[in-house]
């Protein structure tokens, strides 16, 4: 009873005013399969990696894969990077860390 | 030219880059010392500059590398308009470290350059190629910085003191400059 | 007792001429003989012995010649005096030569042996007396001995002389009548040693030999054509006796050898599925062979032959082999075995050489004609006829604007294969591939050819051999894995064709090439680096792939990808897997996507289930795939705008949705127009299935709302311009389900949905009820930006490049140049000739963007 609901909804909920002169347009078009394609992005303001000049949505140069193999972090300061680009800038400073770009103390955005 | 070589006597904001030895021994170990996975990824970095470089056209910086040695380029500045470098144009030397961009290349003049913050040497003396260096700076906006020095020079810590006591009177100063710049 | 009568001696000699007159001219009355003694002995003891035997042979002469040798060749004046056509009436007689050939020579023959034994009565006579003389130490001139041998030069001096220049024709159509005879006889009663023949399949001689053949059914077709070879052996004796020793052998030589010509060719026929050389050398052994045996046994030739050979044995007599039915063959028959063999090599050689092209298109098919030719060129050493005649008859029948580029490049590959197998070193396959190559670089298409060639399942299989489905790829793998393990076998040879092969294709390894791997890979190169040397460098033929892979992936609508994924692993292999590393992540992608999209829908329908009898969607969440790609590692993509209607819009959009909340930050990018779509449009009265792309399925979805459209209204809901609309919505007039009419506005268009039978019916397009589509069939245009379009953008990046390092070193030389470019051009990488650069380099002069000046290059200032 249950399972039989959600079709009968569905035909009522198709029959909407502005399809009510039904004798004119009999043609009902099923979609069987709708294969779409799409990019992802990472929507970081910047194309590049300010560290290693690669695309963000590319991977930084020790990476094979992009995307969830390597991953962006963001600062504090919203500054984005590839994680392994930053993680070695980190850690190749004596110093407290600095965003490459802005010279704010660096801190991951939490 | 002492002062120059010898970094100990000058505040940490204000530097020589490099002496010319440990430039010239820096560009000739980069390339063995690169050959690693960390060498492969600076390859790519400096790949991606170089298109970067040639694809953005700048004017009055460019730089390209020399030889079969990608960790070794020659750079080129114009002297920009209005200053008293205007009409020049100089050539400079680039060694990138293996371990770039994470540590700055070695910078200098090959073009004899009267400059308060240029020493006989060509090292220059610019905070970014020290201390104030970031991964985030690439060769183009090293250049964009010393073309831009040129035309204001850090005259509080000079190593060129007879330019930095010059750089008040730019009539003598454009002499200074273009007698040297002719010389070569 | 001394004689110095001169009267006595001219009775003497009028004696002895009556007498010879007698002996000679007379009917075979040798009663004379007695008689003469007296008076050669008298005329021997004058001293005259040498003008007795002159006076006597030239008597003999005269009567051969007046009577014997007159009547011979009048026996073939017929044939002598007709002309060219009528003697071919001649040769077709059954009879002839053979009837007037034995008995005029069996005539003439009787004729010399009665003069025969004439001479030897003159010769006991003068023996008698150089007897007697010895024992009283007398001096005597020796005669005897000298007179026969004269005798037989007489005869053959007359024959020869008197010769007709028909007679070595007439020979000739002799011994090819009985050969052909003794052919057919043998042939006949041979027919299991024929079938036998076909199972064997070449070897070496002396298997040949050894192979087991029924010596009894051999005996009796020997006893069969014992009268046929006997009745020949006597016209060849006959012959021998007359003098005609040379010109009798070269009569059935050419005979035997235009014998073997014809059974080569008869043979070979045009069937290049069976090896043939078998059953010719096994015919050599078989006819002319065990004719040779007979006729020169008959002639007691063979015996001579052995025991005078004995002394000096030759490597080919001491061959521990014999013939079947033969025994242990003379040395002569070994000989004319070997030029047998030799001839039959040639022939057939150069038969299969002047159908080399049918036998390779044919190929592997046909690869027992080619396993028989290279065993005849390794006999005749004679590669180089091969090489000139195949070129020649490609440039004639392949090279040429009729012929398909998918063509020419199956063709390419079957000769590789083909002639590989003839000649392991390569270097005539090198000769002949040249010219070929040489074409296609000529030809657009040849990239994309070679490449589906490569890549397609169906393209590079078509030849034969290899499972159903497999690509060029993996056959060429494949082969390279049986060529390293048939390498144990084969060391020396491998090696020279490996020395070829690196010398021809060497190329500096990739930077990232692993140098432990580098040799093993670099063998299965082969026909692949044969290919990649047309296109010029696998840069080309990579990014080639990647745009045919990438226009494939967009048209899926599933996420299978497995051959795919093969296709890509052998690539791999062969051009290193940095070359291959953005197919990889492409590919990667989509087996993300297959994860990501699962996991989504199943998100999505959890929730859906929970807001259940609250807001149903129209379509369920189940329809949607989608195919998530990393844009940065495909080839360029052309997005076109496209509103989809509003019910795809959402599911569009919670799927979005959904892959934001999963994989934050990511977002997805819909690229509206690709992809595929299978819908059914459920009328009436019968329902039809298809699979379009999206714009086909936007715009027949708006005529649920609305029956009629016009072009102008529909392409502005759907957010294309009306003239894309316009070829778009051809797709489904063309099926019968819309109809174009002309409305109030000429430029528009009125679209109306055929939506009963009887409509379609009148249009008489459609009457299938369900009818599957591939996509991009009619579209001509390709959502992948082209490999030329790439190109023009490279030649940009190239020019920058100069511009700058010119810019940094003053000027550069046109290989400093090409070399820099080389070093740190990346991305696209460069991959130019020096002649093409030196050609872009003038443009840039003539652009006045460079300059010339000492054979260096600087920037026009």
């Amino acid at each position: 009873m249950r399972a039989f609901l959600p079709r009968t909804l569905a035909l009522l909920c198709s029959q909407r005013p502005g399809r009510l002169e039904l004798p004119l347009a009999r043609m009902k078009v099923k979609i069987l399969q709708w294969h779409a394609v799409a990019s992802w992005t990472w929507d970081a303001q910047d194309e590049t990696c300010g560290i290693c000049r690669m695309a963000f949505d590319g991977c930084c140069p020790d990476c094979k894969f992009p995307g969830d193999d390597c991953p962006l972090i963001w600062g504090a300061c919203n500054h984005a990077f590839h994680l392994h680009c930053i993680l070695k800038w980190v850690n190749s400073q004596t110093s407290t860390p600095l965003c490459p770009m802005c010279r704010r103390e660096w801190q991951f955005k939490g | 030219m002492a002062r120059g070589e010898n970094s100990e006597s000058h505040g940490s904001g204000n530097v020589p880059a490099s002496s010319p030895a440990a430039a010239s021994s820096t560009a000739k170990q980069a390339p063995a010392a690169a050959r690693g996975a960390e060498g492969q990824s600076v390859v790519r970095r400096l790949q991606s500059e170089l298109m970067a470089l040639m694809m953005g056209g700048d004017p009055g910086v460019s730089a390209f590398p020399e030889g079969d040695n990608i960790f070794q380029w020659i750079g080129t500045i114009d002297g920009s308009a209005a200053t008293v470098y205007e009409g020049t144009s100089y050539r400079l030397g680039l060694a990138f470290p293996s371990d770039y961009p994470y540590k700055p290349p070695k910078v200098r003049f090959e073009t004899p350059c009267f400059h308060p913050n240029v020493d006989t040497h060509g090292n220059i003396c610019l905070d970014i190629l020290q201390d104030k260096w970031s991964s985030a700076y690439d060769v183009r906006t090293i250049l964009l910085s010393i073309q831009s020095l040129l035309g204001e020079p850090n005259n509080d810590s000079p190593l060129n003191t007879q330019a930095a006591a010059l750089w008040a009177n730019q009539e003598e100063f454009r002499k200074m400059v273009e007698k040297l710049y002719k010389a070569a | 007792m001394q004689l110095d009568d001169s009267d006595g001696a001219l009775d003497s000699w009028a004696g002895f001429c009556a007498l010879t007159g007698d002996l000679v001219g007379g009917a075979g009355d040798l009663s004379v003989g007695p008689r003469l003694a007296p008076a050669v002995a008298d005329l021997c003891a004058r001293g005259l012995a040498t003008l007795v035997r002159d006076y006597f042979l030239h008597n003999l002469e005269e009567t051969f010649k007046n009577n014997a040798v007159k009547t011979f060749w009048q026996k073939f004046h017929p044939y002598n005096n007709s002309s060219a056509v009528e003697r071919i009436k001649f040769c077709v007689q059954e009879s002839w030569p053979e009837d007037v050939l034995s008995t005029a020579l069996e005539d003439i023959c009787l004729e010399k042996s009665y003069q025969e034994k004439c001479v030897l009565v003159l010769v006991h006579t003068l023996q008698s007396y150089e007897e007697k003389a010895r024992n009283r130490k007398l001096q005597a001139a020796e005669c005897s001995s000298s007179l026969m041998p004269r005798y037989q030069l007489m005869v053959s001096s007359v024959l020869l002389t008197t010769l007709p220049l028909s007679f070595p024709e007439i020979l000739n159509v002799y011994f090819k009548k009985k050969l052909e005879e003794l052919n057919t006889l043998m042939d006949g009663s041979g027919d299991n040693d024929q079938l036998a023949s076909h199972e064997f399949s070449g070897g070496s001689n002396v298997s040949a030999w050894d192979s087991k053949m029924d010596i009894d059914s051999q005996e009796t077709v020997i006893s069969e054509s014992g009268n046929l070879v006997k009745n020949i052996g006597k016209v060849v004796r006959d012959l021998r006796c007359l003098g005609f020793t040379s010109m009798t052998e070269d009569s059935y030589s050419s005979a035997i050898i235009w014998l073997l010509k014809s059974k080569v060719h008869e043979l070979a026929g045009d069937d290049y599925r069976i090896p043939v050389l078998g059953c010719v050398k096994k015919w050599i052994q078989a006819v002319p062979l065990q004719f040779l045996h007979a006729l020169l046994t008959y002639l007691g030739d063979s015996v001579d032959y052995e025991s005078e050979s004995s002394g000096l044995k030759s490597p080919l007599a001491s061959r521990p082999s014999s013939f079947p039915g033969i025994g242990v063959p003379s040395e002569a028959l070994l000989r004319w075995h070997m030029r047998l063999e030799y001839f039959a090599y040639e022939t057939l050689q150069d038969l299969r050489i002047g159908k080399l092209f049918e036998i390779i298109v044919d190929y592997p098919e046909s690869s027992p004609a080619i396993e028989d030719l290279k065993q005849c060129l390794e006999y005749t050493g004679q590669h180089s006829k091969l090489v000139d005649s195949f070129i020649s008859s490609l440039r004639y029948r392949l090279l040429t604007a009729g012929a398909s580029t998918n063509d020419i490049l199956h063709q390419y590959v079957s000769t590789i294969k083909a002639l590989r197998s003839i000649d392991p070193t390569g270097v005539f396959l090198e000769a002949v591939g040249e010219p070929i190559r040489d074409y296609l670089r000529g030809r657009k298409d040849t990239i994309k050819c070679i490449v589906t060639m490569l890549t397609d399942g169906s393209g590079g299989n078509t030849s034969g051999a290899g499972n159903a489905g497999d690509n060029l790829l993996e056959e060429l793998n494949r082969d390279a894995e049986n060529q390293e393990n048939a390498d144990y076998d084969d060391h020396t040879n491998m090696d020279e064709k490996q020395a070829w092969l690196n010398s021809e294709s060497w190329e500096p390894d990739p930077v990232e090439a692993d140098p432990l791997k580098g040799s093993r890979n670099r063998r299965k190169i082969d026909i692949l680096g044969l290919m990649v040397s047309i296109i010029g460098s696998k840069d080309q033929l990579v990014n080639e792939y990647r745009v045919m892979l990438a226009e494939k992936l967009l048209s899926k609508s599933d996420f299978d990808i497995d051959s795919d994924i093969r296709t890509l692993e052998l690539l791999k292999i062969h051009f290193g897997e940095s070359s291959m590393q953005k197919c990889e992540i492409m590919l990667n992608d989509l087996i993300d996507s297959k994860r990501t999209n699962s996991n989504i829908k199943t998100s999505l329908l959890r929730t859906i289930e929970t807001v259940t009898g609250q807001e149903e969607a129209e379509m369920s969440h189940d329809v949607l795939d989608a195919t998530i790609i990393s844009s940065n590692f495909w080839p360029p993509i052309q997005t076109e705008d496209l509103t989809v209607p509003a019910s795809v819009d959402q599911m569009l959009s919670d799927f979005a949705k959904r892959f934001h909340q999963i994989k934050t930050p990511r977002k997805l990018l819909w690229k509206k127009n690709l992809g595929t779509v299978k819908l059914e449009l459920q009328f009436e009265d019968r329902s039809m299935q298809f699979t379009v792309v999206p714009v086909h399925a936007a715009i027949i979805m708006r005529f649920q709302e609305n029956p009629s459209w016009t072009s102008k209204t529909l392409a502005t809901e759907i957010g294309i311009p009306v003239d894309s609309l316009n070829r778009r919505i051809g797709f489904w007039t063309s099926k019968g389900v819309l109809t174009e009419s002309v409305g109030a506005d000429v430029d528009d268009h009125i679209f109306t949905v055929v939506d009963s039978m009887s409509d379609v019916n009148k249009n008489s397009i459609v009457n299938e009820s369900s009818e599957a589509f591939q996509m991009n069939e009619d579209e001509g245009e390709s959502s992948i930006s082209s490999v030329e379009e790439q190109l023009k953008k490279e030649m940009t990046v190239y020019e920058k490049f100069i511009i700058g390092m010119l810019t940094n070193f003053g000027n550069m030389t046109l290989d400093k140049i090409h070399n820099t470019l080389k070093m740190f051009c990346a991305e696209p990488s460069y991959d130019k000739s020096l002649q093409q650069l030196q050609g872009f380099l003038s443009g840039l002069v003539s652009d006045e963007k460079l300059e010339m000046r000492d054979g260096s290059y600087l920037l026009k200032k």
